[in-house]
């Protein structure tokens, strides 16, 4: 185990994927990009990631669903999700939020803001731990 | 002398005793007889020329009055049709003032806020006292005043000057002097409704003629005023409707799923919009901050992101903007002659290339050379670049994409097939909806935007054409696009007509005319009927006709190949009008593409109604016997239709049947015993007071009694003037005209104690008469008593079978029928009025020189001529 926090990054979008895995490689983190729902959740088991980066409108599975499905599972109960999507209505928000997120951002995002959510995040995770 | 054997026989009726007595006598006397004979006979036709000016005289009379019925009928159906209330009560009081000749016409409606009625429209009352009364409210016991029983006639009540004694009574009977509007009088009619409420009521005063109305004014004033009460209660309901509605409409708004999909329209565009723009602005940002640290590979592919990205978010505005252009009533468009076959030709390029580049094999099947359209090209060619380009998206790479073109009777048909992921059975019917997507995932793999299909589902729509998406086996999915050749050209019924040709009169004529081209396969198709001059065919309705001819086009009758057709009555089928001689001139019009044409008539009886023309095959072969034979046999189908439709939707039309039935009605069968008629009615109605019949039924009698024979204009005129026995046709033929009457009034919205007055006016009291054969008590008085008049002023009249009777015969024919036809009871009092008006009767009929053989009066245009028989 080493100590860089991990973030698994779901979009299916490949340009945003790519931004974001390079973002947060460069500020240290271990990254692995999931393009669906159900490839998020095969790499939640296998690579057990810190935070998540969750579009909602994806193929086969969305984030909605998705984050939900991760709350379920008890061992992933301290995982932090991060909501980011283009949908920015009232309605997806809350759902959002009922799924399970820890945090909503609209996209278009700006990314040192992105970051310094994600580790703030972090910090109170691990001082509350 | 030679003239003598013809003036004895035109005598013959009259003279005929004494010309049996001459035949055995010596010729002395005969010669002494033959000229007392001729002289005798020139007196006879100074008399009948005498009798024939008093019936021009009388014709005149008679065209003032269906002149004023007419205006009566035009007024009702105008302000039937006003759903508006303040619109209706302007008509009104000028509609009043028009038929009636009142020069005072004041309106007064009830007003539930104010609980009174108040003055809402005028005519002939000048601005200042317009005012003055505009403000003053009639209290209901004000209205108690001014509808005082004494001063009642009929429904209508006469005020008199104030100050004065009154006297006055609307009388025929009463000299012109007794009859002078005097100033300061005045007549209230009553807008009753059949619930016996005042909706309001008009106060009239200064009659054009300066003379009381007469009771046959009265009753037209009556029947106008019911139509008003009719009009005015609609539109109060229809007032109330119509704010209700816009009440609940706003409450709805949320429920509404048009209101429910803009909510989305804007969800769903900030979403498209921001997917491409999140790429671009994170992009830059990271560009901005390590410019200098970037490698350059790194740089060329952040840019092309933001390159590729922007061209994205510039596609799906241009869409956006597209479509709300197209839902603000797209005013930019216009539709030129187009070779749509050309303009996909030129987008094949385009196709192929990038098909090649993904791997998809790309087809096209044009089925003509050239496939000329009016359209819009610009949208057309947007349209198919959405769904060409849709198609590529959904087929992976080996699979294969194919446009096909095809024309169809009436349109074209343009598909585009792919072999790619298809459409789930329950989505197909939405995918054509704003911003629907079967799964919104798919816009991530295939940078679909959602919005191409509504925007092509729209220009489709402006076109009038038809699309529709469907899967087809055994991968892929299909888009079909029917483009009609030209919508069918509508023209108005007829230029004069009150009203314009309802929607679902002129949706059903197109439908026709569709079924017809799409049966046969043709492109151009035109319905002409006769114009109201009868000279000329104009097109009623056409398809595949520029709309400048549909309206300039007037074919004489004769001319042309509609022409002939109208003329002759027998169809035409030309095979190659360039071979055939007798139409070198027509050749000449640049609408027959092709040089075979067939025109059926359309005939109901010997008339010919209308004439069909169709030409321009979609296969470009001649029209054959074929052809022929199949529309001749729709032939009759269509007039069944078409006059069926028209008689009965179509209320400006039975407008049109009424006024000339009444017209020739009242000029042809009432013109020669105009006045005794008058007093049949009159005995009529004395009787149904005798035998108390109350105010209402009276009142349903007087007016059926107007009415109750309009339906023997249907009867055919050769059955009508018979001389003998009809046999058993034309006694059925007579026996419909009472179902005909009421078929002609209907528009009138006759109230239904007056149908059953006119229905059953034919009826034997033993139940031997028609249309029901109904017996005895069960017979509505009121017919009993029409039967009695019909019959006594028929006796009493000429007719083509048999002389007219003098008033004791006809009175014995009358008692020789009791039980039999008439009701015993009933003809009694009948019997009893008629001696009480016998000198009256005699008078008439001598003064009308009955007995003479003046016969029937044609008519030709609307002008009444005396044709001797």
């Amino acid at each position: 185990m080493n100590d860089y926090p991990r973030v698994l990054v779901v979009d299916d979008e490949k340009p945003i994927s790519t931004l974001l895995a390079q973002t947060f490689e460069q500020e240290g983190y271990e990254v692995v990009n999931a393009f669906d729902g159900i490839d998020c959740m095969n790499k939640m088991a296998t690579f057990r990631p810190d935070v998540v980066i969750m579009d909602i409108m994806m193929p086969k599975l969305d984030g909605v669903d998705t984050t939900r499905l991760i709350r379920r599972n008890r061992s992933y109960e301290d995982t932090i999700v991060v909501a980011l999507s283009a949908k920015s209505d009232e309605e997806t928000r809350q759902r959002m939020k009922d799924a399970g997120a820890n945090l909503f951002m609209r996209k278009p995002f700006v990314i040192a803001k992105l970051l310094a959510r994600v580790s703030r995040m972090l910090e109170i995770q691990s001082g509350s731990r | 002398m030679l003239k003598a054997p013809a003036i004895g026989m035109l005598i013959a009726p009259v003279t005929g005793i004494v010309a049996a007595a001459a035949v055995p006598m010596p010729v002395a006397v005969v010669l002494v007889i033959l000229t007392a004979v001729g002289v005798w006979g020139a007196m006879m036709g100074l008399r009948i020329m005498a009798a024939r000016r008093r019936l021009e005289v009388k014709t005149e009379v008679l065209r003032g009055r269906t002149r004023t019925l007419e205006n009566i009928l035009a007024v009702s159906a105008r302000i039937n049709a006003t759903r508006n209330l303040a619109e209706l009560a302007d008509k009104l009081a000028t509609a009043v003032e028009e038929v009636t000749g009142f020069r005072r016409v004041i309106l007064y409606l009830w007003s539930d806020a104010t609980k009174a009625f108040e003055a809402r429209s005028f005519a002939g009352i000048t601005p200042d006292e317009q005012a003055h009364l505009a403000g003053a409210q009639i209290l209901p016991s004000d209205y108690d005043e001014l509808s005082r029983e004494e001063c009642r006639y009929s429904n209508c009540y006469f005020l008199d000057p104030p100050g004065t004694r009154r006297q006055t009574v609307p009388c025929v009977d009463l000299l012109p002097d007794s009859r002078k509007w005097k100033t300061g009088q005045r007549l209230i009619a009553p807008l009753a409704s059949s619930g016996g409420d005042v909706v309001g009521y008009l106060d009239l005063a200064e009659p054009a003629s300066g003379l009381v109305p007469d009771p046959a004014a009265i009753r037209q004033l009556e029947f106008l005023t019911r139509q008003a009460t009719t009009a005015v209660e609609s539109a109060e309901v229809y007032d109330h409707l119509a704010r209700k509605n816009a009440d609940l409409s706003v409450a709805s708004e949320k429920l509404n799923s048009l209101a429910e999909m803009k909510k989305n329209f804007v969800a769903n565009v900030s979403h498209e919009l921001r997917t491409p723009l999140t790429s671009i602005s994170a992009y830059t940002e990271l560009l901005q901050k390590n410019l200098n640290t970037l490698a350059p590979e790194s740089l060329d592919e952040f840019l092309e992101v933001i390159h590729d990205e922007s061209v994205k978010l510039t596609g799906i505005i241009n869409d956006i903007l597209d479509l709300s252009q197209m839902e603000n009533n797209r005013p930019s468009m216009k539709q030129v002659d187009t070779d749509l076959v050309a303009l996909v030709k030129h987008l094949e390029d385009s196709w192929t290339s990038r098909a090649r580049k993904m791997n998809i094999k790309f087809k096209l099947d044009a089925g003509a050379e050239v496939i000329q359209l009016a359209l819009d090209p610009l949208l057309i060619q947007q349209m198919l670049t959405h769904l060409v380009g849709n198609a590529f998206k959904f087929t992976p790479a080996g699979g294969q994409v194919r446009v096909g073109l095809q024309e169809t009777g009436t349109a074209v048909c343009l598909t585009v097939q792919d072999t790619g992921i298809g459409i789930p059975a329950d989505k197909l019917g939405d995918i054509f909806e704003s911003f629907y997507q079967v799964d919104s995932s798919a816009t991530r793999r295939h940078n679909g935007q959602g919005v191409g299909l509504a925007i092509c589902k729209d220009i489709v729509v402006h076109h009038d054409g038809r699309i529709w998406a469907e899967n087809v086996e055994p991968q892929g999915a299909r888009i079909t696009v029917l483009l009609p050749r030209r919508p069918a050209v509508l023209q108005p019924a007829d230029p004069v007509s009150l009203t314009s040709l309802p929607f679902e009169a002129g949706e059903f004529v197109q439908r026709l005319m569709h079924w017809v081209s799409e049966s046969l396969g043709i492109q151009v198709a035109a319905l002409m009927v006769p114009d109201p001059t009868g000279n000329h065919l104009t097109i009623r309705a056409a398809i595949g006709l520029p709309e400048s001819v549909v309206q300039s086009a007037r074919v004489r009758r004769g001319a042309g190949f509609a022409g002939r057709v109208w003329e002759s009555g027998e169809t035409l089928l030309v095979n190659d009008l360039t071979r055939d001689t007798r139409f070198r001139r027509e050749l000449n019009e640049p609408r027959y593409s092709t040089p075979s044409l067939l025109c059926v008539p359309l005939k109901d009886g010997d008339e010919v109604v209308a004439v069909i023309s169709v030409n321009n095959k979609v296969d470009r072969t001649a029209l054959d016997t074929d052809d022929m034979v199949f529309l001749e046999s729709l032939a009759p189908r269509l007039t069944r239709l078409l006059t069926r439709y028209e008689s009965w939707q179509d209320g400006a039309r039975d407008f049109e049947a009424i006024r000339d039935t009444l017209r020739s009605t009242t000029a042809v069968g009432h013109m020669r015993h105009e006045s005794l008629l008058e007093v049949c009615q009159e005995i009529c109605l004395a009787s149904a007071r005798r035998v108390m019949l109350p105010g209402d039924e009276l009142e349903h009698l007087a007016f059926s009694l107007q009415f109750y024979d309009v339906g023997l204009d249907s009867v055919p005129a050769q059955v009508l003037s018979k001389p003998g026995r009809l046999n058993e046709e034309e006694r059925r033929h007579v026996e419909k005209h009472v179902d005909a009457g009421l078929g002609i009034l209907e528009s009138l919205q006759l109230n239904a104690k007056v149908r059953q007055l006119i229905l059953h006016h034919h009826e034997n009291f033993d139940g031997s008469g028609y249309p029901v054969g109904l017996a005895g008590e069960a017979i509505p008085l009121g017919s009993r008593l029409i039967r009695l008049a019909d019959t006594l002023s028929s006796l009493l009249n000429h007719r083509p079978w048999r002389p007219s009777m003098g008033l004791d015969e006809a009175m014995d024919v009358i008692r020789g029928g009791i039980g039999r036809e008439y009701c015993p009871r009933m003809s009694e009092v009948f019997l009893d009025e008629t001696e009480a008006r016998r000198q009256r009767i005699v008078d008439l009929q001598d003064r009308e020189g009955a007995g003479t053989d003046l016969k029937r009066l044609a008519l030709d245009h609307g002008v009444p001529v005396p044709v001797e028989a």
